[in-house]
Order: structure tokens, then C-alpha cells, then sequence
């Protein structure tokens, strides 16, 4: 599992260190506004683990069903000897959280890390795989919307599964009008690339999903 | 299992991936892509509005979502008609509701757990009636300035089970517990009278009494509690207690008889008050749909979470050593955006007063803190209010003699102003600090009335509105804020709950809210007029323009220091900076910066920056901390 998650990770890094280019270091070369440096320092964070989860149950979750992405950090083997049961339900926590007790408040854990890459990586990676599944068994858990959606993406590799119009609707579905149209060029050359395609169905449904949900634009606020 | 150093390579990959997409990717790309090859819904311009759209639209929904119809159709009006739309909704007074929270410094994500609403879960840990209220007042363009009254009315949550119940119980409704806690209590009083009827002995009655104690247990359930140790009320059983405690009962038994007739009438008062309040009978959809609690009920001095107001004393304790310093440096911190910054910039060590603490470097705070702290003197362990007794109680468990302790706020010999208790900005200049209307006894309330009228508690609200509806990590140019508040105060001497409406509207318009990919340490809006081109960095420039240009701008800047322009001032490194010219010579960065350093520092008067004029505390510490920035950055 690790070893496939570490092949994610690198592509993933890769491909947008790569795309985008790593910007010389050092303090004389920084690029001016009105006569001041600009600093290229990245300002955001997450939006937090409650909010990532209730944009993805507004976006592809059936209304009424409980939904919790924290879900996907349960181990799902061996469950019933589950060391982990009393920490895991904690660790979306470390996600971007709100804490307040008068004096000493504020908006802790957002800003990505290791560890915190790593629990979204399996948080989003789980729902993608449970998207991803629905091509062999149907789930009550996705909306009509996404269901129609994975309806097509199931074709894989069938023409329409990677056609312009399925891949807008289901970055319109996942990412919503938080990107720009940019990002979604890029995504989608990535998707209809030669090297994509090698992927199976399941495989690719996960990476398509994976790798909207993972975009900075989707995750940061 | 991935090595360490692997995963610490991963890491660093991730966050380069991260800071890189967000902060260059789409800049650079879009320089690639022609108009033409816009692939997403419609034209790019009408994409931009459906992003706007769709981005105010969680935001004034507390995060939920408009579906894609209710995006499309908003997009058709006017910004500022979508953002009058959606403050209609009852999702709105949620968002105010957090947004009040935020602001109180409360805020907190472990309030929110799966199922509940928002309302529910906010009742069911902490207490705050101005959040609420003023958030009320929001949705029918009241008084929203209610938020900085603590003293709210309190509202009722809808009657919920806890934990705390007989594992034989569960599954049993709230109403069927409810019905059981009320006969079981009303059967065993009517037993202690039968008791007293029959063979009055104190042994006999007070075995009986444990047991009707024991009754008030099945409200735990419920969440309420009849005050602990039950000693303390009369309204329950106080004197029943006192009496069997008083082992071996070396007074005869009183005719406890009326005394459980009361009580009966009392639990009476209260099952039907908690009848209303089951889930059937009480449905809390929005704000407006809340109940305020029945005084009657109040003064039953019952204990709970449906039914006290002390979250907030708990939260903020008064100890027999903090003196209320911890309240004091919530009001500053939460309502005037002072957070207590210990740098010792605030006043010269020459000026320090003595009677909590003469170190410069602790006046620097205390100077206001303790004066700030006495308006709470008379409140002890959770708020309860001693001033009618003879000592007072601290949440530490700490009994002391209340006369001596208010002494700590006595302006001793001085009968024009007998407290040294206020809101204080300046120890050289008493006319900028504000007092109570009434110097011979300052209470709480007035305190309130300061935070209403005080500019800087305008400012730090409209700051914090910043904070909450565009960002917390965006630089906020000083001037734009004080333009916004400015603004603020304005509509709000017509109608509070308009300016914060108003004010909304203007940061979701904003070039900030809207900007795509933003950058550290850059701002997007500006005092309507200004050019920030060749201007000093957005995060001083407005603070340095109010306190310093008057004598350092320009080729005649007193010291050579022109503090109203940034330009190159080292072309071989691309240093920007001041002008700053001795004899002649253009000083480094860094050897400028220490002088601005050492003149905001200096406890001599006649060097002290800036010179003879009030500079606001949060300035002076702001231009302070970015001054050493610069420091290290030269």
C-alpha cells in the first residue's frame, strides 16, 4: 500500500514541480511590485477538515447519508484489532482545525506538512477509490450527479470516458468554480495523455479523482 | 513503512508542489493561453463571475454549498444584489453566528460534530447570548453593537439526553425520561412527608432525604444539575442539607413540611418549563426561531448546561493571583485588537507607575491590564457577583477578604477619581483614556458602554471582519482599514446591523476577496485615492503616513530620513528602503532600521519617536516588529 502510495505522491510532486518549474532562489532576484520585493511565499492554508467535508458532501455525497472522510483513515483489515481506533477519529484534527478558549484561539494545523499530506493523501484517496468501485458494485453513497458521471468514467478506456465533455463535468463536479480554467487544461491534457491511458479503469478513475482533489485550489482556502 | 528521510524527501516534494501551483503555476500558464482556449463554462469573464458566485455564496452560507442553479441564476444580478440576496437567508445569521464567535475567540471546530446543526452544537458547550443576540440583530437590522455587551439574555436549547443515564434506560425517549425523573422525584418527597407525618425522627428523615437527593440525579440526563452540594439554594434544599449535615443532629427536627410543599411547587415550575423545551415542542431551525429562558427558571439556580451563563467565567477564571488580569486581557485582546505584545514600546520606563509591577518591561502591559481588570473586581468563581458580601471566592478554591482585595484598584487620596479602573491608552496624557461615567463605583456595564464607544474597538471588529470573510494570512494595508471603519462608523451612527452588512459587502467586492493566486506580504486595496507606487510596504505605509510624515517626508525630512517614499537605496543588491541621508551619504538598510529601532525604544523623552504626538500602542509595537524584520532581512 505504502509503496503505491509513495509512486502517488512522487508522480504527483513531479508532474507539478516539473509543469511549473522551480523558481531561483535568493533575495536579489525577487521580482518587483510598486518598488517592493515580492515574495513568492505561499500564503493560505487548508481549509479544514470540516469544510473540505462538507464541500465534498455537497458536491458528491447523497443527501442524508453520513459521510465523514476521517472514515478512510480507519484501517480497513483487521478492523476489529484496530490499534488505532481511539487515535484515528483525532487525526482530522491535524487537518486544519478551529480552537478557542478566549485569549488563545485561532485556526491551527493549515498549513501542509508530511503528515498532513499524507492523511489527505488517504482520506481522498479512499473516497476515490470508493468512486472508483461503484463500476463493479453500485453504492447508495453518491448523488444522482456523480453517479451519472462515474456512469461514463466507468467506460474506461472507451472514448467517452476521457472525452472533453465527461472530463469537464467531473472537474466541474469535484472542483466547482474554485480553479481556474488553467489548471483545468492542464489536468485534463494530463488525463487524455498516452501515458494515462496505460492505466486501468479503476486505476484511472482513482488518479483522475486523486488528482483533482489534491490540487492546491481544492485544498487550500 | 516509509524511512524517515524518505518521508521528510516527500514532504519537502509536496509543499514545493503546493506553494509552487498556488503561487506560480497559474500566473505563468495563463500568459501561455490565449482567450481562445477557455475550456469551462462559458466565456472567462462570465467563469469569473459564476467563481465569484460561487465563492460568496459559501461564505455567507457558513460554508455550504449553492447548487448549480441557484449559481447560475445569482449570476445574473448585480454583485451587489447576489450578496443582498443571499443575506436573506437563514443561513446568513448561522454565518454571523460564527463569525461572532471567531471574533469572541471562541470559535472552535471541536463544537462541531456529524448531525447536529449549528445552533445545537453551539449550545451544547459554551454559552454566549451576545453571539447570538447581536447575530439576531443582524437578520432584522437591529442593534448588532449588542456583541459587545457580554450581558445578554440567555437563549434555551431544545432538551437533550446526554451520557449520563441508566444503561437500563437506553433507547427510552427524552420525553419518557423526562415523565420517569418527575414521578420518581414527586413520589419520594411524598414519601419524606409521609415520614414526617408518621414518626418524625432525624435519622428516619434525613435516610429518606438522601433518597430524594438521589431523585435529582435522573435530570443529569438532561444535562442539569440541582446545584452541587445542594447546600447552597433554598430553592431545592438547601436548609434540608445543612440539617442532616450537622451529624448528630444536635437540634431537634423542624416541620420540614412547607418546605417540601415548596419544592414540589418548584420541580412543578420546572417539568412543565422542560415540557416546552422537548424536541417536538421546541424546533430551532434559525436563529429567529430561539427561545430566551424564562427568569423563573434563572433563579432556580440550577446548574447545567441548558441553564447557566458561565462558559465564559469558566473559560476565563479569576484566581487569587491573576485578579482578573485574564478577563482584563480578553476585553483588550478580543474588542480593541490589543493582544498584550510584551516589547516594552508602549510608554518610558520613567513613567512607570508601582502598584503591581514598577519592571518597565511588565508596566508595558500592566498599565492597562490591571486598570482594565477592575471592572470585574466584584466577579469571582464563575462570575458570581460578592459585591453585597464580605469575601470572595476565586475559582482556585482561594477564600480572601473583599475589601482588602479591591484595594488593588483604589486610587487611594484621590476622591475626584477614587478607582484606578478605565480603559487606558496613555499614562502622560489622562485626557485619552476613558473612565466610567461613574468614577465612585465603575461597573461592568460600563465598561460596555467604552468598548461601544471607543474608535478602536470600530477598527478591531471591521479588522477582524477582514480576518473572517477574505482571510486571515492577507496583509491588511492600515490605511484601507481605516477607511473601512471609517465607512463603518458612519452607517452604523444610523444602524449598526447595516454597517456590518455594508461592510460585508464592501470586503466581498474587494480586489483581495476576488484575488487568484495572492502573495505574501502584498495588499490589493487601498484607501480609495491612494497611488502605492513608490510608497513604503503596504503593512506600515498608512502608520508611518499618520504618525511620522509630518516631519519626515520629503528633501527637507527632519534627520535626513524620508519616512514617505521606498526606493533602491543599494542598486548593486536591489535593496530597497528610506532615503536617508547624513552629511551627505545614503545609510544602509539595516543601519536606518536600527535607529527607527532605537528611537520608538528609547526611554528618553526628548529622543523618543514620534515626537510629542499620541502614537496608538498597537502602532507604535506594529512599526516596531516589522522594523526588526527589516533588520534581519538587510
Amino acid at each position: 500500500m505504502f509503496c503505491c502510495l509513495r509512486l502517488v505522491v512522487v508522480t504527483i510532486a513531479t508532474v507539478l514541480v516539473a509543469g511549473c518549474g522551480i523558481k531561483p532562489k535568493g533575495k536579489t532576484d525577487k521580482p518587483l511590485v510598486n518598488n517592493k520585493p515580492v515574495n513568492y511565499e505561499l500564503i493560505g492554508g487548508f481549509r479544514g477538515y470540516l469544510v473540505t467535508n462538507q464541500v465534498i458532501k455537497d458536491r458528491v455525497i447523497q443527501e442524508g447519508i453520513p459521510f465523514e472522510l476521517a472514515g478512510y483513515f480507519e484501517l480497513k483489515e483487521n478492523q476489529e484489532e484496530n490499534i488505532f481506533s481511539d487515535i484515528t477519529p483525532n487525526l482530522r484534527s491535524l487537518l486544519g482545525i478551529n480552537e478557542g478558549n478566549g485569549v488563545n484561539s485561532g485556526y491551527k494545523n493549515n498549513q501542509p506538512n508530511s503528515i498532513n499530506m499524507l492523511l489527505w493523501y488517504i482520506a481522498l484517496s479512499g473516497l476515490a477509490t470508493d468512486m472508483a468501485d461503484t463500476c463493479d458494485d453500485h453504492s447508495n453513497l453518491f448523488n444522482q450527479k456523480t453517479d451519472d458521471i462515474l456512469a461514463k468514467l466507468c467506460t474506461w478506456p472507451e472514448a467517452e470516458s476521457k472525452s472533453d465533455k465527461t472530463l469537464q463535468e467531473l472537474w466541474q463536479l469535484l472542483m466547482d468554480y474554485d480553479a481556474t480554467n488553467e489548471e483545468f487544461l492542464v489536468w485534463r491534457a494530463y488525463v487524455q495523455s498516452d501515458e494515462f491511458s496505460k492505466n486501468t479503469k479503476k486505476e484511472a478513475i482513482l488518479n483522475m479523482v486523486v488528482s483533482i482533489l489534491y490540487n492546491p485550489y481544492f485544498l487550500l482556502k | 513503512m516509509l524511512e524517515h528521510g524518505s518521508t521528510k524527501a516527500l514532504a519537502c516534494l509536496f509543499i514545493i508542489s503546493l506553494a509552487i501551483s498556488l503561487s506560480s503555476c497559474g500566473k505563468k500558464k495563463r500568459n501561455h493561453n490565449p482567450p481562445g482556449n477557455f475550456a469551462l463554462t462559458g466565456s472567462p469573464e462570465t467563469y469569473e463571475k459564476l467563481q465569484w458566485v460561487a465563492k460568496v455564496g459559501r461564505v455567507l452560507r457558513n460554508g455550504r454549498e449553492l447548487s448549480d442553479t441557484q449559481v447560475d441564476q445569482l449570476s445574473l444580478l448585480s454583485k451587489d444584489q447576489v450578496i443582498d440576496d443571499l443575506m436573506k437567508d437563514a443561513l446568513f445569521g448561522d454565518t454571523v453566528v460564527e463569525f461572532n464567535l471567531s471574533y469572541l475567540g471562541f470559535k472552535s471546530d471541536y463544537l462541531l460534530y456529524p448531525g447536529q446543526s449549528l445552533l445545537s452544537r453551539f449550545f451544547s458547550k459554551v454559552e454566549f447570548p451576545s453571539a447570538i443576540s447581536s447575530a439576531s440583530e443582524i437578520m432584522k437590522n437591529g442593534d448588532y453593537f449588542k456583541i459587545f455587551n457580554l450581558k445578554q439574555p440567555m437563549y434555551a436549547t431544545p432538551l437533550v439526553l446526554n451520557a449520563f443515564f441508566e444503561e437500563e434506560d437506553a433507547g427510552k425517549t427524552t420525553e419518557e425520561l423526562l415523565i420517569e425523573a418527575y414521578n420518581q422525584f414527586i413520589f419520594t418527597a411524598d414519601e419524606l412527608v409521609k415520614v414526617l407525618d408518621d414518626s418524625p425522627s432525624p435519622d428516619s428523615f434525613c435516610e429518606s432525604f438522601s433518597a430524594l437527593v438521589y431523585r435529582t440525579s435522573l435530570f443529569y440526563a438532561f444535562g442539569i444539575e440541582f446545584r452541587s452540594g445542594l447546600g447552597q439554594s433554598d430553592h431545592w434544599f438547601g436548609d434540608l442539607t445543612r440539617y442532616c449535615q450537622d451529624f448528630p443532629y444536635a437540634n431537634p427536627l423542624p416541620d420540614f413540611r412547607p418546605r417540601l410543599k415548596t419544592i414540589k411547587e418548584n420541580l412543578e415550575v420546572l417539568y412543565q418549563y422542560l415540557r416546552t423545551m422537548l424536541p417536538k415542542n421546541y424546533i430551532v431551525k434559525s436563529l429567529t426561531d430561539l427561545r430566551k429562558y424564562d427568569n423563573k427558571i434563572l433563579k432556580m439556580e440550577l446548574e447545567g448546561r441548558m441553564l447557566t451563563a458561565v462558559g465564559f467565567w469558566r473559560n476565563l477564571p479569576n484566581s487569587s493571583t491573576n485578579y482578573n488580569r485574564k478577563r482584563a486581557a480578553y476585553v483588550l485582546k478580543r474588542f480593541f485588537c490589543d493582544d498584550l505584545t510584551p516589547i516594552n514600546v508602549a510608554l518610558p520606563a520613567g513613567h512607570s507607575g508601582d502598584q503591581h509591577a514598577s519592571d518597565p518591561g511588565c508596566q508595558a502591559c500592566h498599565y492597562k491590564l490591571d486598570p482594565m481588570a477592575g471592572f470585574f473586581r466584584n466577579l469571582g468563581r464563575s462570575g458570581v457577583n460578592y459585591e453585597s458580601q464580605e469575601g470572595i471566592s476565586f475559582d482556585d478554591d482561594v477564600n480572601v477578604d473583599r475589601k482588602e482585595y479591591i484595594r488593588a484598584w483604589r486610587n487611594e487620596g484621590n476622591t475626584a477619581r477614587p478607582w484606578n479602573i478605565g480603559y487606558i491608552r496613555s499614562i502622560s496624557d489622562d485626557s485619552l483614556n476613558n473612565y466610567s461615567a461613574n468614577l465612585a463605583n465603575p461597573e461592568l456595564q460600563d465598561l460596555f458602554d467604552i468598548i461601544k464607544q471607543a474608535p478602536e474597538a470600530k477598527k478591531c471588529l471591521v479588522k477582524n471582519m477582514f480576518k473572517y470573510f477574505v482571510g486571515e494570512t492577507f496583509t491588511l494595508d492600515a490605511g484601507y482599514l481605516d477607511h473601512l471603519t471609517s465607512e463603518f462608523e458612519k452607517k452604523a451612527k444610523e444602524n449598526s446591523a447595516v454597517a456590518f452588512k455594508e461592510t460585508v459587502k464592501s470586503l466581498l467586492t474587494s480586489n483581495t476577496f476576488n484575488i487568484k493566486d495572492p502573495k505574501s506580504g502584498e495588499c490589493y486595496d487601498y484607501r480609495p485615492g491612494v497611488d502605492p507606487d513608490g510608497l513604503p510596504p503596504c503593512k506600515v505605509s498608512f502608520v508611518l503616513n499618520k504618525n511620522c510624515s509630518s516631519c519626515h517626508k520629503g528633501a527637507g525630512a527632519q534627520g535626513g530620513l524620508d519616512l514617505s517614499s521606498w526606493t533602491e537605496i543599494d542598486s548593486v543588491n536591489n535593496k530597497f528602503g528610506f532615503p536617508h541621508k547624513v552629511d551627505g551619504n545614503q545609510l544602509s538598510g539595516s543601519e536606518t532600521f536600527k535607529r527607527i529601532v532605537d528611537r520608538l525604544t528609547t526611554d528618553d523623552l526628548r529622543l523618543r519617536m514620534p515626537l510629542d504626538i499620541h502614537i496608538e500602542a498597537g502602532e507604535r509595537e506594529q512599526l516596531y516588529l516589522w522594523s526588526l524584520e527589516m533588520i534581519e532581512e538587510y
